[in-house]
């Protein structure tokens, strides 16, 4: 057994889910882990490095866990990896108001020989819902020290942490259920909030989503409205001042690639900025608030009915932001076949690297781009319910989950979260969509004896050429268009920039953009999207989704394009095809998986 | 008696969890478990989903509601 004075370098964080660990962790380490105001947003581990007191400590995020004997993955996995680390310091994180539950989990962790501490989370909140909390009391009863994070500083808890690490009274000797005495420890008040009592009625608060949603949408897309004004505020930026000095570049290629390719094309993508950043603290703001928890709860319902699970509603609500990074949240849902519908739909909920497209080929088939854009969405929304409710099984589902606390957002971390996101979609500008626009603009302007000529001459024609015919039923002849649509795979920021470089404004007609923007949304997500969810369900699965979805988008936009040209045989024609396909493709995909057989309960960690 | 019979703001004592096993684990670490009380706050449109006090808030879709059974507090 280690000596209790020996000090430790490694520490874990470990607690229920929605504990506050990864705000403890980054606060710790200073890292960007994923934070939000709901169970389960932390699915894997995460280790990093922390300064504190200056020393060097390897701090590790593990998932939130319920039990020992946890039915999820990931509860499994932490709790293996928590008796594998003997030596490591184990930071109980708790939040106020569960702190009966979360001790009788740790006593469980404790064991003889192991160096814990425990750090309280939200004692403001507790306290204000009637909540009463004596520490001293606390940490005398528990014998291990007690810190409540929000009562001390960010740099006061960082060297209150690494105090710890060489404290003699983290260890632990007692090992039996750890009991509070009513003394030390008051409950909060039962009850809803009146604020909640509002927040969980579904006939208020289902009609207040789609209002809040709707005027999101006017704000950030409608003419005139700040979306709008800051987006054409930096075009102007692109368009007349940068382009201005541009053309006093004097050799006519390298001017070529700077005004027309470099600074249309980037700057095309780039001006969609604000109403990306504006849609991220629409997200952001429903996380930490805890109202994507209640909105979760009401639509269970409806979610159960298309074989998913009010759980579901996190995945994909954070599909409006990255749909890669929304796949990786499908981890908390415990079984393994909703787990697989969600990411059957998940790309076509739209993703916020769609944005630039839709606005881009928007204003092609509506004068107001609010309509286009609310148009484009639902119809996403409403193809991905189909799709849910296409591959919906039989089995019996549970759904158990925890409410997350209501709370006002904290303007720190909202701005912070926020920042990340910009930062985000700048560095994916400045790196792939920037190499991949040197490629494009390279290829398209030079021909195969390196001379500057016209598209149409150059070596991309020449490759790409016989594209030309993917999207001639819907009126484009023309491989650049295909083209535009493949370089999706890679990023869909590089179809608007790739339209960009090719065409001053959509050459096509309105029929032909809306068909275009309809292949855009349900075609096979970007390749960091497929490696995701590959990841979560092998690469066979992931790459057979991408494949089915792209001729499926293909043979819709066939489809709409028909009946918007009113050619009723061909519509007809057309989505005889779609649902062939899509029935055939269900037969095979039940083929080759068909034998699965997890019972797991489907539960929310 | 189970969940679905309680009325929003009655409290009742949790007579049995007839319920899987990994179901009733996750159950009783959330602190429904048998002899524990809990209130019945809320109930979603169409009567799908539960929100019980027991500790903390949950939710609770109908099917598993029936498997808690109760008896008056």
């Amino acid at each position: 057994m280690r000596q209790a004075s020996q000090s430790v370098t490694r520490i874990l964080l470990v607690g229920n889910p929605n504990a506050g660990k990864s705000t403890l962790f980054n606060a710790l380490t200073g890292g960007h882990a994923k934070v939000g105001n709901w169970h389960g947003v932390t699915v894997g581990m995460l280790e990093r490095e922390a300064e504190l007191s200056g020393s060097t400590f390897s701090v590790c995020d593990l998932p939130g866990i319920y039990s020992l004997n946890g039915m999820s993955m990931e509860e499994k996995s932490a709790c293996a990896y928590i008796n594998g680390q003997r030596d490591a310091l184990l930071l109980f994180v708790a939040e106020c108001a569960t702190l009966p539950r979360a001790l009788s989990l740790f006593s469980r962790l404790a064991g003889e020989g192991r160096r814990a501490a425990l750090v309280l989370t939200k004692r403001r909140q507790f306290e204000r819902a009637g909540g009463r909390l004596d520490l001293r009391l606390l940490e005398s009863t528990l014998r291990i020290p007690v810190i409540s994070a929000e009562d001390v500083g960010k740099k006061e808890l960082k060297e209150r942490v690494a105090a710890l690490t060489n404290a003699s009274d983290t260890a632990l000797t007692q090992v039996g259920e750890w009991a509070l005495p009513p003394a030390a420890y008051r409950p909060q008040r039962e009850g809803l909030s009146r604020a909640d009592r509002l927040l969980t009625n579904g006939f208020f608060a289902i009609p207040l989503f789609f209002a809040v949603i709707a005027l999101v949408f006017y704000v950030t897309f409608a003419p005139a409205m700040p979306g709008e004004l800051l987006k054409n505020a930096v075009e102007a930026f692109f368009a007349q001042f940068l382009y201005g000095y541009a053309q006093a570049i004097p050799s006519p290629v390298l001017r070529a690639f700077v005004a027309d390719g470099l600074l249309t094309g980037i700057g095309g993508v780039l001006c969609f900025l604000p109403q990306i950043a504006l849609l991220f603290l629409f997200l952001i703001l429903m996380e930490e608030s805890g109202l994507l928890s209640r909105l979760a709860v009401l639509t269970d319902g409806f979610f159960a009915k298309i074989g998913l699970s009010g759980r579901a509603m996190f995945s994909l609500l954070m599909g409006f932001g990255c749909t890669a990074a929304a796949i990786l949240t499908t981890r908390g849902l415990d079984d393994k076949r909703v787990q697989r519908r969600v990411i059957l739909c998940l790309p076509y909920v739209s993703c916020s690297a769609k944005l630039p497209v839709y606005l881009t080929l928007a204003a092609s088939f509506f004068e107001n781009a609010f309509f286009a854009v609310l148009l484009l969405y639902v119809l996403g929304v409403g193809v991905a319910f189909l799709a849910a409710l296409f591959m919906k099984g039989n089995e019996q589902q549970s759904f158990v989950m925890e409410l997350a606390p209501l709370q006002l957002p904290k303007p720190f971390f909202v701005a912070k979260a926020l920042c990340f996101q910009i930062k985000q979609f700048i560095i994916k500008l400045a790196t792939v969509i920037l190499a991949f626009f040197l490629a494009s603009w390279l290829l398209s302007s030079f021909d195969f004896t390196f001379t500057y000529c016209a598209a149409e001459e150059s070596m991309l024609a020449v490759i790409c050429g016989w594209l030309k015919y993917l999207f001639a039923p819907i009126g484009m002849n023309d491989w650049k268009i295909a083209y535009a649509a493949l370089s999706g795979l890679i990023a869909k920021e590089n179809v608007a920039g790739a339209l960009a470089l090719f065409y001053g404004g959509f050459p096509y007609s309105a029929a032909s953009a809306f068909a275009f923007a309809v292949f855009i949304l349900a075609c096979s997500p970007c390749v960091s999207a497929i490696a995701a969810s590959a990841r979560e369900l092998g690469w066979k699965r992931a790459l057979c989704y991408a494949a089915v979805q792209t001729v499926s988008a293909l043979l819709l936009s066939y489809a709409v394009y028909f009946a918007l040209s009113g050619v009723g045989a061909y519509v007809a024609l057309a989505l005889a095809l779609v649902v062939l396909f899509i029935l055939l493709g269900k037969r095979l995909i039940e083929k080759l998986y068909g034998r699965r057989g997890n019972h797991a309960e489907k539960l929310h960690r | 008696m189970d969940i679905t019979d309680l009325q929003c703001g009655e409290r009742a004592v949790v007579a049995s969890v007839e319920a899987p096993a990994p179901l009733k684990e996750r159950l009783r670490a959330l602190n429904i478990r048998t002899g524990e009380a809990l209130v019945l706050l809320r109930v979603s449109p169409f009567r799908r989903t539960y929100l019980v006090q027991a500790g903390s808030t949950v939710a609770i879709r109908r099917e598993v509601a029936q498997c808690v059974k109760l008896r008056k507090a």
